[in-house]
């Protein structure tokens, strides 16, 4: 501690700080993830919306791309939960309504010398935004301090940065009072194609699964061309190229940044969509998103349910996000944002309303899970009686209504979970 | 029991997990609609593609053999009748919501052979209007497959579909695609150069392992068999009974967005 005046802890040397910095190191893969979402469903894909059959091409690959590092963020969270569970932490879903301006890389100095943050938004995707994804990502020389207490004042320029940290506290923390976790909530299995969760049990699991997320974030010292950076890097220079040989070429479509569908105190900012249709489907989505996370996290918690109802629960998770959430953010930008927006479409805002946390028996949880989508595929359905609106609708109130009927056959019964 | 035994290429032009099932162009699976070309949208077509990517096989799923109570028949009419889907059949899947992939159901299952003057069609109930999807037990959709062990290995596979080594028709297809992309670039035609450009970097060996196979009565949950035209089947067909249908769909090619198709409709004579 320096002398003449109070500096707060930087490492992390306690089960608290450590979860304190796996719970930062969760809603900030969360945060990242969405980020790259957005901008890959805002992207324009069809050659009635001013693109060369090439530059079709060249956005689906991108967006491509942007959707499998998503996916990979997706996994790092999901590997960031076991991590969690195998020191005897809740699993952790929460995070910030975007935009966020100040929370995270706090360490970040531009060409002043000064302290900025790097903010946490939804943008539709441009050449700022692939540079600040590349920013995101970014290999950097990991920072040092030297203070030492409970529950730290985190200190880092980059996603590997923080990682670092966390895995020198696995490193130094004793292993045999710390990995007091209940192994059957670990999840290990691959849930798709590159979203595979790794499992801990000990200290050379934590240590190879965060050398993992590092590695397919920022690359390894020798490099790595399927590092997200050095993916986003190469979009990067495609898309400059391209705005070169062709300056009208405008890779999205008008998305709202930052769209919500109702002010939150602690956002910094954010754009209101005016359009009631739009608002509509936005606020749909944003209730099945919260509908998978409640899910997750009773996934991730482990109740006791049993294999296959846990299965199914997986499952349905998974289904979710390809079959009724990417869909539904897809088609809201193509929505017009509403008459105080002319000319700019919505998008997926992707709020939390409320804080992300399920019953502690898990029949109520389920009937709860049951109960949400059912609603959920009520409102779809009226909505895609609307007037203009789009027809994905039907076929997504389908899948709402399929998803609802899944985990209501799977659900434990209230009687065999009062205990 | 008349047997219809039939094979051939189809074509489904359908995305891929973990695209949604209803994704018209296709970006983060291994299916994809090319440049110049028409969304995509599963039917599972025996006849009739909308598409014919070259290089590719020519679709059309027929009869090859006809045999009426273990008698193979070397005239009939409906030997080389057209095998058909119709009312628009898809792989039901829906990122397996209703089922995982390789349990896809086919749904709606409506079956019509149409030969020289001679047509048998029948449609089963399940997935139709009848009943909404979300409603039907998985463990009746699951009825319209055979059990693993049941399926053919992949050497059987690409012998029924002609391929003698997966990897030489890969090789063989790599070439051909270069060969077809530097014509197109000569030519200046850029949507084919785009789209050809794609199945190169997209370009994935021909999956034998990749199959489903069925096998179930048409009819056995209600329905009647629809027999018409005016030649004559050489003996009397049961219009009533439930007419037991055993077939795979497998040999995948992605990059052409064809599979081959072999099996047979079995037929109880009066």
């Amino acid at each position: 501690m320096e002398a003449g005046g109070f500096r707060p802890p930087r490492q992390i040397s306690t089960r608290a700080g450590l979860i304190h910095a796996l719970d930062e190191a969760a809603a900030l893969e969360h945060g990242l993830l969405l980020q790259y979402l957005f901008a890959a469903v805002s992207m324009k894909r069809r050659p009635d919306e001013g693109l060369t059959e090439r530059q079709v091409e060249l956005l689906r690959d991108w967006e491509g791309t942007l959707l499998e590092v998503a996916r990979q963020e997706m996994a790092h969270l999901g590997t960031v939960c076991n991590l969690l569970n195998a020191i005897g932490a809740a699993p952790q879903f929460s995070r910030p309504n975007f935009p966020v301006a100040n929370r995270y890389y706090p360490s970040d100095v531009d060409e002043d010398g000064q302290e900025e943050h790097l903010t946490f938004a939804l943008e539709p995707f441009s050449l700022a935004t692939i540079k600040r994804f590349v920013r995101f990502e970014t290999p950097e020389p990991e920072a040092t301090d030297r203070a030492v207490a409970a529950e730290p004042a985190l200190r880092w320029r980059t996603v590997g940065d923080l990682y670092k940290q966390i895995a020198r506290a696995f490193a130094t923390l004793d292993e045999r009072t710390l990995f007091i976790g209940d192994q059957r909530a670990q999840e290990t299995d691959d849930w798709t194609a590159l979203l595979k969760i790794l499992g801990v049990a000990n200290r050379q699991d934590a240590i190879a699964a965060i050398t993992s997320i590092i590695e397919e974030g920022e690359g390894t010292p020798v490099g790595n061309e399927q590092s997200h950076w050095q993916r986003f890097v190469d979009i990067r220079k495609q898309l400059e190229a391209e705005q070169a040989r062709d300056p009208s070429f405008e890779p999205a479509r008008p998305v709202l940044a930052n769209p919500l569908t109702r002010p939150h105190f602690e956002t910094a900012g954010g754009q209101l969509i005016s359009d009631r249709l739009a608002g509509e489907i936005c606020e749909l989505h944003n209730g099945v998103y919260a509908s998978m996370l409640l899910m997750l996290l009773q996934y991730f918690a482990f109740a006791g349910e049993q294999d296959d109802a846990r299965e199914e629960l997986r499952a349905t998770v998974r289904r979710l996000m390809s079959a009724v959430i990417r869909p539904l953010g897809e088609l809201l930008s193509e929505l017009p944002a509403g008459p105080d927006h002319p000319g700019a479409t919505a998008g997926p805002s992707f709020e939390l309303y409320g804080t992300i946390s399920a019953p502690v028996n898990p029949a109520r949880a389920w009937l709860l899970f049951t109960e949400r989508l059912a609603d959920q595929a009520e409102v779809c359905d009226a909505l895609s009686r609307e007037v203009g609106a789009p027809p994905r609708l039907a076929y997504l109130t389908t899948n709402l209504r399929l998803a609802a009927a899944t985990i209501k056959r799977a659900a434990p019964a209230i009687g065999s979970a009062e205990n | 029991m008349l047997s219809l035994e039939f094979a051939g290429w189809f074509c489904c032009r359908l995305s891929t997990d973990p695209d949604p099932s209803d994704e018209p162009r296709g970006v983060s699976g291994w299916s994809y609609a090319l440049a110049g070309e028409p969304d995509l949208d599963r039917l599972i077509r025996f006849q009739d593609a909308p598409v014919v990517r070259r290089p590719g096989p020519d679709v059309g799923v027929n009869v090859r053999r006809v045999v009426l109570d273990g008698q193979p028949l070397g005239a009939h009419p409906l030997l080389g009748a057209r095998v058909e889907l119709l009312d628009e059949a898809k792989f039901e899947g829906r990122n397996g919501l209703v089922s995982e992939d390789g349990w896809e159901p086919m749904l709606p299952f409506h079956l019509a052979i149409s030969g020289d003057g001679l047509r048998v069609s029948r449609r089963d109930p399940l997935g139709a209007q009848e009943r909404p999807i979300w409603e039907i037990e998985p463990q009746l959709l699951l009825r319209q497959f055979l059990e693993r062990e049941t399926r053919p290995t992949p050497e059987q596979v690409l012998g029924a579909a002609g391929i003698p080594s997966a990897n030489q028709h890969f090789r063989a297809r790599r070439t051909a695609l270069r060969s077809a992309l530097t014509a197109a670039q000569q030519a200046g035609d850029e949507v084919a150069q785009v789209a050809l450009d794609k199945r190169l970097r997209s370009l994935r060996p021909i999956e034998p392992r990749m199959l489903i196979s069925y096998g179930f009565k048409v009819g056995e949950f209600g329905g009647e068999g629809i027999i018409d035209g005016g030649a004559d089947p050489g003996t009397p067909l049961d219009s009533t009974q439930p007419w037991p249908f055993r077939a795979w769909l497998g040999a995948w090619d992605v990059d052409a967005l064809c599979g081959f198709a072999r099996g047979r409709l079995e037929i109880p004579t009066l």
